[in-house]
């Protein structure tokens, strides 16, 4: 085994890791402005490493249609990779030419972006209504507590609800309270507990999925 | 092969046709706005009193994180907005960690009368901050340096040139954090980051994402759900706006699934009950 690649490849990201956790970590237990210098500049270089990946983003999604040009037969497919890839550049070239605030990208971003997305969200009243009409049937015990549940909320959230029985409200927020926030503070914590697990076993180069290979 | 019975055709329906009578129940909503139910709970007022309380001096952080595709519910909390711009000799400062933030948050200043705008002046009372990419991390940052995240505000000006960030550096400063989410993860986020400096969360949610953010509640929590409380807030600040609209829609077209369900549930058990009829006659 060379000891170069080992080097580069495994111990000094461990090395890397571990110095990093240990800031971040100390930042919480001793108050030294050294290291709270260094955790707010780590802190500030994450977010920047976040926005390259915005960039690396852009540049896989670019090679991912050239790579369905030459690959997909279908015309009217090519066609929508072509029209994602021009309101890619549409959008990349207003934003960096006329800036971000500009009328004109604002314009473009009310005009494209809040239409198609408000689309999408309001479909989901159709799959509301799909749900309803073919998933929501009492065929076992099992499917009749989870329809009860789903009915008693659907009904308590609903506005007229309270015209027809004014207790659908404290049936939900006991629902809410006794069955929702003990359930949902257990998923919490036990995630807590796993991600701590997680992190000791990263920070002490047990767990090393990160590294690749 | 043997016929289909009438309730096994309603059963075995092709879901287009109860999409089409939710689009004519969509409409009818839109076009009489009959407004009933519009409750005014205790929430809504503990969440209107809040804000009203809120003592000189104090420095606001508005968290949108809100997505551009609930652009449509995110209007209702305009009343809310206007009434925090309406509340004397505070500070404003209105931060993104989603990447439609700024412009969902210029959309809604957009929408705010003009006299309602005058009374802030922009720099020195409000300023908005662009997009900060990193999520939790940036929320961290946000939280203990702000100047460490954003170096100017959305428009280019330098952060140590605009009066309104004099003496605000981290959480310590900000009296509450008003933040509207829409996504789960944002809320353990927020719970984490300003719960560390024990800074109250004003959340602006929708009902669906309202499971996620009980177990907070309301120790660290106060919370808004827009679609549920954005039409008593109107009538509340008289603001008068498109909550009720929404409101309307939401209350026909669930008292149309309850009726779909119902219904489909009741010819689910009568074919059930035939068919095990059927199975003892031993036809």
């Amino acid at each position: 085994m060379e000891v170069k690649p080992v080097i580069y490849r495994t111990l000094l990201p461990l090395f890397i890791t571990f110095a990093c956790s240990v800031v971040l970590i100390s930042e919480f237990f001793v108050d030294i402005t050294a290291i709270t210098m260094i955790s707010v500049a780590l802190k500030t270089s994450t977010s920047i490493i976040f926005a390259f990946s915005i960039v690396l983003g852009t540049v896989s999604l670019l090679l991912w249609v050239r790579k369905k040009m030459i690959t997909e037969k279908n015309w009217s497919n090519r066609g929508f990779s072509i029209l994602l890839l021009l309101t890619l550049l549409l959008f990349l070239v207003i934003g960096s030419i006329f800036g971000i605030d500009s009328n004109l990208y604002s314009l473009l971003f009310t005009s494209i972006n809040f239409p198609i997305m408000n689309a999408f969200e309001g479909m989901v009243c159709f799959w509301m209504v799909k749900m309803a009409y073919s998933s929501w049937r009492l065929r076992n015990i099992e499917s009749g507590a989870l329809l009860g549940i789903a009915f008693i909320t659907l009904v308590s959230l609903s506005p007229w609800a309270q015209m027809l029985w004014p207790g659908f409200a404290p049936v939900y927020e006991w629902i809410m309270n006794y069955i929702n926030k003990p359930g949902m503070r257990g998923i919490i914590m036990a995630g807590a507990l796993g991600l701590f697990i997680v992190s000791l076993r990263t920070i002490f180069g047990k767990e090393r999925g990160y590294l690749g290979g | 092969m043997t016929e289909k019975t009438t309730i096994e055709k309603i059963l075995g329906l092709d879901a287009r046709y109860p999409w089409t009578i939710l689009v004519v129940v969509i409409l009818i909503a839109i076009s009489f706005s009959p407004g009933v139910g519009i409750s005014f709970s205790d929430r809504l007022t503990s969440f209107y009193n809040t804000i009203e309380e809120i003592p000189p001096g104090s420095v606001i952080v508005i968290e949108n994180d809100l997505e551009s595709g609930t652009k449509i519910t995110m209007v209702t909390a305009l009343p809310v907005w206007i009434q925090l711009w309406q509340v004397p000799d505070i500070k404003i400062i209105i931060v993104h960690l989603h990447t439609d933030g700024p412009m969902m948050s210029k959309m809604l200043l957009d929408t705010m009368p003009e006299s309602v705008k005058a009374l802030k002046e922009y720099g020195e009372d409000w300023v908005l901050f662009g997009y900060a990419p990193g999520e939790e991390t940036a929320m961290a940052g946000i939280a203990s340096n702000i100047r460490s995240i954003y170096k100017s505000d959305f428009y280019g000006t330098p952060i140590d040139d605009l009066p309104v960030m004099k003496d605000i550096f981290n959480a310590e400063d900000y009296h509450a954090v008003l933040a509207m989410y829409d996504r789960v993860d944002f809320f353990d986020a927020g719970a984490r980051q300003w719960g560390m400096w024990d800074v109250p969360i004003w959340v602006i949610t929708v009902t669906g994402a309202r499971p996620y953010f009980t177990p907070y509640y309301p120790t660290r929590v106060q919370e808004f759900v827009l679609d549920i409380d954005a039409p008593g807030y109107e009538k509340l600040t008289g603001n008068p706006g498109d909550a009720l609209k929404l409101h309307d829609v939401r209350a026909l077209s669930s008292a149309y699934v309850v009726i779909v369900v119902v219904i489909m549930n009741v010819l689910e058990q009568l074919n059930k009950t035939k068919r095990m009829g059927v199975k003892t006659n031993g036809i």
